[in-house]
């Protein structure tokens, strides 16, 4: 009998071949493969060093943007209260939706209630005319660098499902998010810090944590929650009593008998990674204090952000750390705004969306701002948007339903056209109905910037090349320089 | 799948991989009306080669092959095993050494590390069969059961809540984690194990047991909060669907759900085929398990208590009668036609979508109490509030609620229609599909009714009769499963053993033994197996035996420079797989060595502290006690929005879909977790005071190692590492006393020095986090 063929052996070789590396190298893709979980790679699974998994990847082609931003507005921001102004909407305000639109399913039933006019002003800013509403007075000043995308679509009616399809492509839980997908795909710049990093401005966003899990993707991808107050990250400092020093001495500890422990089992590779791995945790320990220190900040950038107000100085410490860590090499940082659904203006949309908007507007803007000035807005991804938008018919009089069918996102930086309305929806803005930009557009849209192709980034699970979206999307190439 | 493929699967096709296109709910009344009218789907005729796959064809027993070195042979697995090696020239690894057997095969049958006793014992055993003896041991353990359940939950996508937004949690789900370890413990035959999880209500009707291991199909995420009609009955059926074709055929059924299978030879209307065989199943969660004494008990306490709710239930009602009627007609004018129009209609009458759109809009047409007392005059009001007041306190006297458990069962009637859903898609239904099995399978007609494979159809039909009230649907699918000749169910289960024990299934794709799965690197051995599985009247327990007792098994993981140079990847199993433990092991190794653990078996489940900050929705509130808080890791509650993070770094699967095997990964994290968290550094200084109780404080600092290293490893250490532990104690001493603060630990011994237990439980701390103590040679 001969030795099977199976299709990963030679991809191992070739990776040993290819890196050469002095204690075993092995692809990552095979590592895990030795465990049966990797059997028949056919996709293009990345060559990862299994000593340093989130070493910095080549792309699949020039990347324009080496991180990304992603700005949660979490709940469902009004999109005809702020980038897609409805003048038919205030002239038929208080008429039912024409029977034309048919019937509309929307979650509270709101499909036959009578549509609600905004009472916002809306103004063209910038030399691109962009439309934004009085909500936005900061951000009106950055139009110029955004590319406004109005036609957006998703397939959720909830907010767990559709939180869950905007990080991870699904409206079922299980799937890796975006940001692990990037990782997975990419690794990080900085070595020292984690390579994604997500932190919420109030509750916990709806569906927990597997909104940055890795779902099936090794753990080594998973997003790490970033704390508002003390230690940046869970079990960061050493344990209550235990000083530095004593520290250091355990790990050195550890590391010599873990070094000849492996000594004798030198052909398994695992064994350095996870000496390698307490190194790397014991240099997090130092340097991930320090990158979300806003104490050397000056005042006029801390004043940028909003850190002066206190309607939004919480949201604005989270966006000048989000560019420190951009600035420091971290990946993928995913901010949430309103976290645990506050967007969520089922009633009084006025006192809710005033308040979230003054909550992320001057932050937002100083971060857009900052990251120009400082040359790195280029090599940065900005994306704004929430789950989903609102309904142009009223419920509760005063507030407006989830709206799936039509709404707006927006991108800046890295790679995007600034200056630009993209898509449209109907003349209510209750669907889009040009250009259609579905939520696995945007992701193929946003690993685009980054140098990744959506169809080659690829993890074989169960006999299936599984991809971040699933089987759809689509470039936007209309938005991108 | 190649891109051109991919990118002709089209968009509308997500529900396949969990989306779906919201719709106007118009579409879906259509449904019903047009599907009679959609023409039939052409089913694919499968060639010779697609039905000749080679796990289609069933296992045929083969030959036990002749080997040069019959010495090394201790069963059949080692003549196919070493057959193979000697084909190309290799030879097997040595033995392991008797430690690290006792280790490797205490971790792999229980999930947990020997006792230094254990070990003792083990080392002092000359029988020639003291192996084979620990073995036995280990098998009887109920501990045995606790590891092997968990990577049946894992595959069941077993939790305890909901997922999604609320996450609400499931209090009796844990019966069925119970049952799956009970199963294991007990040896239930494979063949009972798998028909009794698909339709134990069909198979023994009344027998609690058998409802609970019902919980099987019980275990899909809910949406409680779903708003589009009829998605979340589509959800479930497609969740038992997939799951059911994962686990226990090895096959990527889920695949077909929108199309026809790229690669293997399952067509879409296969797919609906047997989804059909679930139409009938709905969740019931408040099957009564209790005794006949205890019901009887129960119903004569709660007869008096009823007596006289009803009797102050009468006065609450004649109170608020006609200010409710009146409301309730407020209420229902308002209805929208659609709604009114359900209600309307004669219960028998209404349509699916109906009872659903009913469902949906229930609280229009529910009076709050609160509403009552508004529109009440303030006597009456008065009146009422006393005598609501009154109601509740009788209610409080009430007994205990029986015991209830939850899983599957048929509620009767002829279960719904399912409908082949053209690309997946709920909003587009084709033909109806009668209830199936797989066609590639079948030699005839797939079709329940008519399929030649359905064996026991005449016997399950007058069963079926009997029992009325179910269609035996679920029964036909489970008997089909475990025919003896059934080509993929007692190989799919062999290869998980073997993926278990050796660290690598037999076909690495444990839940794909289709095309694109990958190909068995030693099928002689797979059939031999699977053949013997059946043999043994698929005990489990004795395939273990088989496997452990092995000499491949009980090779050393240290292979030789030309095997590790020829097969690089080990398949042909020329030496041991290291094995990194699994989360849960990681943290029940810990609670082990500190002395702590509780090895009480079954109940509900239990929630260790969560580190400060971490809140979920729906709240998780620590247990109390302390004893309850160190159980095993298989009775932590699982909750699907929220993972310990010990065990989400250590690579525990996402609960909401079926998960065939565990990664390894290793990240920082893991570090920070085991380093870093108080909950490890508290069991390090109980395994430093352990030892300095168990062996007292004058313990020399070399005496105090070679435990901890007994203790953590198995082992004694060896002079480098002695030398090395002993100039770490002495440093850290004298850190200790130069800059800590003088953090004071009760549970020291008295006659130790302070700085002296700081520097034994930093050295235990360091032990737990080591690679050999998260690794099995």
């Amino acid at each position: 009998m001969k030795i099977p063929h199976v299709d990963w052996v030679s991809s191992r070789r070739e990776f040993l071949e290819r890196c050469g590396l002095g204690f075993g190298g092995l692809a990552f893709a095979a590592l895990l493969a030795e465990d049966g979980v990797i059997p028949a790679a056919r996709g293009e699974v990345p060559a990862i060093d299994p000593l340093r998994p989130l070493a910095p990847r080549p792309s699949h082609f020039a990347p324009k943007a080496k991180s990304c931003i992603f700005l949660f507005m979490e709940g469902g921001p009004s999109h005809i209260d702020l980038f897609d102004p409805k003048p038919e909407l205030t002239r038929n305000a208080g008429k039912p939706l024409p029977p034309s639109f048919g019937k509309v399913f929307t979650p509270m039933g709101v499909g036959g209630n009578t549509l609600l006019a905004s009472k916002r002003t809306f103004k063209q800013y910038g030399e691109s005319g962009t439309w934004v509403s009085d909500w936005y007075p900061n951000i009106a000043e950055i139009v110029d660098e955004i590319a406004v995308v109005r036609s957006c679509t998703a397939d959720g009616l909830n907010h767990v499902g559709s939180v869950c399809q905007m990080n991870t492509g699904s409206i079922l839980a299980g799937r890796p998010s975006l940001g692990s997908w990037v990782t997975y795909g990419l690794g990080t710049e900085n070595q020292n810090l984690p390579a994604f990093v997500v932190m919420n401005d109030a509750a916990e966003p709806v569906g927990g944590p597997r909104n940055w899990g890795n779902g099936w993707l090794p753990a080594t991808f998973q997003g790490t929650p970033f704390r508002r107050d003390g230690a940046p990250i869970l079990h960061l400092e050493p344990p209550r009593g235990v000083t530095d020093a004593r520290q250091r001495a355990k790990l050195d500890l550890v590391t010599d008998l873990d070094r000849s422990h492996a000594q004798a089992r030198r052909d398994d590779t695992r064994l350095a990674a996870r000496i390698a791995a307490y190194e790397l945790a014991y240099r997090m320990q130092a340097e991930a204090p320090e990158a979300v220190d806003l104490a050397g900040e000056s005042a006029e950038t801390k004043r940028l952000y909003g850190l002066d107000d206190p309607r939004c100085k919480d949201f604005a410490a989270m966006c000048l750390r989000a560019r420190r860590l951009v600035e420091r090499g971290v990946r993928f940082v995913q901010l949430y705004c309103g976290s645990g659904s506050q967007w969520d203006a089922h009633r009084d949309i006025e006192g809710n969306h005033s308040k979230l908007c003054a909550r992320s507007d001057r932050p937002v803007a100083g971060l857009i701002k900052d990251l120009k000035r400082r040359g790195l807005l280029d090599s940065t991804l900005v994306v704004w948007g929430g789950e989903f938008g609102r309904t142009p018919m009223s419920e509760k009089s005063d507030g407006r339903d989830h709206n799936p069918y039509g709404f707006t996102v927006w991108f800046a930086g890295g790679g995007v056209k600034g200056g630009l309305t993209f898509g449209s929806t109907d003349e209510f803005g209750l669907r889009a109905v040009e250009n259609k930009v579905h939520v696995h557009d945007l992701h193929a849209t946003m690993l685009h910037t980054m140098g990744l192709d959506h169809l080659k980034l690829t993890f074989p699970r169960d006999g299936r090349d599984e991809r971040v979206t699933i089987n759809g999307g689509r470039v936007i190439h209309d938005i991108l320089a | 799948m190649s891109p051109t493929a991919r990118a002709g699967v089209g968009i509308l096709t997500r529900i396949a991989c969990g989306a779906f296109v919201c719709a106007s709910i118009a579409a879906i009344s259509r449904r019903a009306d047009s599907a009679e009218s959609v023409p039939a789907v052409k089913e694919p005729i499968w060639t010779s080669e697609q039905r000749s796959h080679w796990s289609f064809i069933p296992p045929v027993r083969p030959e036990v092959p002749r080997v040069q070195d019959r010495a090394w042979v201790r069963n059949p697995i080692d003549a196919f095993i070493l057959s193979d090696l000697e084909s190309v020239d290799l030879t097997p690894a040595a033995e392991a050494d008797r430690r690290t057997l006792i280790r490797r095969v205490t971790f792999d049958l229980t999930g947990l590390p020997p006792t230094p006793a254990e070990v003792d014992a083990f080392l002092a055993d000359c029988r020639v069969d003291a192996y084979e003896r620990l073995v036995d041991r280990l098998l009887a353990s109920p501990r045995y059961g606790e590891r092997w359940a968990r990577f049946w939950l894992d595959l069941a996508r077993y939790a305890e809540s909901d997922g999604f937004k609320s996450d609400l949690p499931r209090p009796n789900a844990w019966r069925y984690r119970d049952w799956v370890i009970e199963a294991f413990n007990q040896d239930m035959p494979y063949d009972r194990f798998v028909q009794l999880q698909l339709a134990g209500d069909e198979i023994a009707p009344g027998d609690p047991k058998a409802f609970i291991a019902t919980g099987f199909n019980r275990n899909w995420p809910y949406e409680d909060n779903n708003k589009f009609p009829g998605l979340n009955r589509q959800l479930i059926l497609d969740d038992m669907t997939d799951t059911t074709g994962a686990v226990f055929l090895g096959l990527t059924i889920a695949c077909a759900r929108c199309h026809d299978h790229k690669f293997d030879a399952i067509s879409q209307k296969d797919y609906y085929r047997f989804e059909a065989m679930f139409a009938g199943a709905e969740a019931k969660d408040d099957y009564s398990i209790a005794s006949p004494e205890e019901k009887a008990m129960h119903a004569s306490v709660s007869a008096e208590t009823e007596a006289r709710l009803s009797l102050v239930r009468r006065a609450v009602d004649s109170i608020e009668r006609t200010y409710k009627l009146k409301l309730l007609k407020d209420k229902l004018a308002k209805l929208p036609a659609d709604v009114r129009k359900a209600l309307e209609t004669d219960p028998e009458e209404r349509s699916a979508f109906q009872e659903d759109l009913l469902a949906k809009n229930a609280n229009m047409m529910t009076i709050e109490p609160k509403a009552i007392a508004a529109a009440m005059t303030d006597s009456d009001r008065k009146l009422w509030t006393e005598r609501r007041r009154e109601m509740e306190s009788v209610r409080k006297e009430a007994p205990a609620q029986l015991p209830t458990a939850i899983g599957m069962t048929e509620p009767g009637g002829e279960p719904a229609a399912v409908h082949l859903l053209f690309k997946g898609n709920l909003l587009n239904p084709g033909e109806a599909v009668a209830p199936g099995f797989l066609s590639v399978l079948c030699s005839g007609s797939p079709d329940l009714n008519t399929c030649e494979c359905d064996k026991n159809k005449q016997e399950k039909s007058a069963s079926a009769e009997s029992e009325r009230k179910s269609s035996g649907r679920r029964r036909a699918l489970a008997e089909w499963l475990t025919r003896d000749d059934n080509p993929l169910t007692a190989r799919v289960i062999v290869n998980r053993l073997w993926q278990n024990h050796f660290g690598r299934g037999i076909v690495a794709t444990a839940s794909d033994f289709g095309t694109q799965g990958a190909e068995p690197t030693n099928p002689e051995l797979l059939d031999w197996l699977a053949t013997e599985l059946v043999a043994r009247g698929y005990r489990l327990k004795a395939m273990h035996r088989l496997m452990v007792t092995s000499s491949t098994y009980r090779q050393s993981s240290l292979g030789s420079p030309k095997t590790i140079k020829e097969d690089p990847d080990n398949t042909l199993f020329g030496r041991m797989n290291r094995r990194r433990i699994e989360a849960e092991a990681v943290r029940d190794a810990i609670l082990a060595v500190s002395g702590e653990i509780d090895l009480r078996i079954g109940g509900p489940s239990v929630y260790p502290e969560l580190p400060a900050g971490i809140n979920p929705r729906g709240g998780w509130k620590a247990s109390p006690s302390e004893a309850d808080r160190n159980r095993r890791s298989i009775y932590v509650f699982v909750k699907r929005n929220l993972k310990l993070p010990l065990f989400d770094a250590f690579d525990s699967p996402d609960t909401n879909v079926t998960c065939p095997e565990r990664l390894t990964s290793v990240n920082a994290p893991q570090a920070l977790t085991l380093l870093n968290s108080d909950w490890t550094f508290e069991r390090a200084r109980a395994l430093a005071n352990r030892v300095l109780n168990e062996r007292g404080a004058s313990i020399t600092d070399q005496d105090f190692i070679e435990t901890v290293y007994e203790y953590t490893f198995s082992r004694k250490p060896n002079s480098v590492e002695l030398e090395r532990a002993i100039a770490f104690l002495k440093r850290d001493r004298e850190l200790y006393e130069r800059e800590s603060k003088k953090s004071v630990d009760d549970r020291v011994p008295a006659a130790v020095d302070r700085s002296r237990a700081a520097a034994l439980a930093d050295l235990c701390h360091a032990m737990i986090n080591l690679n050999e103590f998260v690794f099995v040679d």
